[in-house]
């Protein structure tokens, strides 16, 4: 047998053989789940990029200063007794710092999270690289008092395999999610549905709200695939409640 | 008698033109910042008691005033200023339609003084915040930091520097200038989108209680990320969150197609020509 022979039909045969191995590891929620793959197929690095933002200098800048005045005039009316607060640190009122980091164990989801807002046709900007997250940074953070942080990631991409919510649509009712924010502090939240939505039926006001119950929102793509468009036809959605520590 | 009327008349018409106009392009927001330390006061203002028991560290809301010169006196608080000396007392001039902060601080040498600067309230580009540094100690130059990394070198007493960042958490703190141990600091200062982070270095490095008062100017987000606009403009219209189909469960995905496809013409090909070639 020739070489190019022998070549064609292996290549064959393992093309073949790539559609039910693949079938058997991408089907977890049919085929009972493979945490352990799908954590190494995911590959999300756990070197969270954290680097600070690098701070351009500026020139001092000369105050006013006091003049003296010649004269007093007996002004207008003027507030008295103003009230006064304190101007220290630890005063300010509380903030949450960005989330930097994501990770849901019992799926073997771990991505960092960037900051991203919306692209010029006013879609929700997603990181590139499909092994991060993104957190829309118009929204509260996750921790915060109130309203709904949104996470979002890629299931997948056309040129870099599986993306680091692809297991989002198998999580289970109870699963935990911790994200970790910039100043080191984590938050817990605890998953209370998942559910798939037309593309054109997503809940935006009620995922992207501003106040009310603080949750959190992780989306990603889901539905079936139409290869012409290289687009799903649907979001899956996960909420998650903040767990009390 | 009639060019008297008529003067009366233009002049009430201007009056009535031109008042409107002038009361708001001539007020100005002011908030007072109380850095002398150890010092709970009495603040007047033309006379008059504008603030009481002003604690150090604290600094009123904004209040609204005039354009005008005015005479600031300030007395240890529970003073009788008919009897008293006042610690501070000097005469500040508002200009007309800004945000201004007058602080109450020491000079370079440790004397108790006012100064009065002006707050950059421009809007502030998306994602990010503003963060100024004033220089209000009994202290020499010094250099403000950010991470580590210098944001404002040499700031001498009663200088400043203001600067848009991204928001994000910054290990903020204060050296000698050129040195690397901080005279204040480091805190984790937490910078929302859209607000500006006024920073006073107060106190003096003599009595080793140099400290850092913050000032917080918000709403300042241009239009594209205002807290009190419309948020729906600024949420996304969709979440495009996937590009290859591995996830699909529209039955096979594209590619599953393409290998079965591939592989069955590939091992039948291969297949007749070892039958062909053994023959």
């Amino acid at each position: 047998m020739r070489r190019s022979t022998l070549a064609m039909l292996l290549t064959g045969l393992a093309l073949l053989a790539s559609v039910p191995l693949a079938l058997a590891s991408d089907q977890p929620a049919e085929f009972g789940d493979a945490p352990a793959e799908e954590a190494g197929a995911g590959g999300p690095a756990l070197a969270a990029e954290e680097a600070s933002p690098h701070l351009a200098e500026t020139d001092d800048v000369d105050d006013e200063g006091d003049e003296e005045a010649e004269e007093t005039r007996p002004g207008p009316r003027l507030p008295t007794d103003v009230a006064t607060r304190s101007a220290r640190v630890e005063d300010l009122p509380p903030t949450v710092a960005r989330p930097t980091r994501v990770v849901v164990e019992s799926l073997g989801i771990d991505a960092p999270v960037d900051q991203v807002a919306t692209d010029d046709d006013g879609a929700m900007e997603i990181p590139e690289d499909v092994a991060r997250a993104g957190w829309f940074r118009r929204g509260p953070a996750p921790g915060s008092q109130e309203g709904s942080s949104v996470l979002s990631a890629h299931v997948d991409s056309r040129t870099q395999g599986k993306g680091a919510f692809y297991p989002l649509r198998t999580i289970a009712e109870g699963a935990e999610v911790v994200v970790e924010a910039a100043d080191g502090a984590a938050f817990t939240f605890e998953v209370t549905s998942l559910v798939r939505y037309g593309k054109d039926d997503l809940p935006i006001s009620e995922l992207f709200r501003r106040d009310g119950e603080h949750q959190l929102v992780l989306i990603t793509c889901g539905g079936a695939f139409d290869p012409a468009t290289g687009e799903y036809d649907e979001n899956v959605v996960a909420i998650a409640e903040p767990v009390e520590r | 008698m009639r060019t008297r009327f008529t003067a009366a008349l233009v002049a009430i018409l201007v009056l009535a033109i031109a008042a409107p106009a002038l009361a708001d392009a001539h007020e100005s927001q002011v908030t007072v910042v109380h850095g002398v330390p150890d010092l709970t006061v009495d603040v007047w203002v033309n006379g008059d008691p504008f603030i009481e028991g002003f604690e150090p560290d604290t600094i009123t809301d904004e209040e609204t005033l005039p354009e005008d010169t005015y005479e600031i006196e300030i007395y240890a608080a529970g003073s009788d200023p008919e009897e008293e000396d006042p610690a501070i007392a000097d005469s500040v001039d508002l200009p007309a339609g800004v945000n201004a902060s007058i602080v109450a601080h020491l000079d370079a040498d440790g004397a108790p003084t006012l100064s009065v600067f002006v707050n950059d309230t421009d809007e502030i580009a998306d994602g990010e915040s503003r963060l100024t540094a004033r220089h209000v100690a009994a202290a020499p130059a010094t250099d403000v930091r950010a991470n580590e990394d210098p944001l404002f070198e040499g700031v001498e007493n009663g200088d400043e520097g203001t600067v848009d960042v991204p928001a994000d958490t910054y290990a903020a703190d204060v050296t000698l200038a050129g040195e690397d141990d901080a005279v204040i600091g480091p805190v984790d200062l937490t910078l929302e989108a859209g607000t500006h982070y006024l920073a006073y270095a107060v106190g003096s490095a003599d009595d080793g209680n140099l400290d850092l008062l913050v000032q917080t100017i918000g709403g300042l987000a241009a239009a594209a990320d205002a807290d009190d606009a419309d948020d729906a403009e600024d949420d996304p219209h969709s979440v495009p969150s996937g590009s290859g189909g591995l996830a699909s469960d529209g039955g096979f995905a594209a590619w599953m197609a393409l290998a079965l496809a591939g592989g069955a013409a590939l091992t039948v090909a291969g297949a007749t020509r070892a039958v062909r070639q053994r023959n």
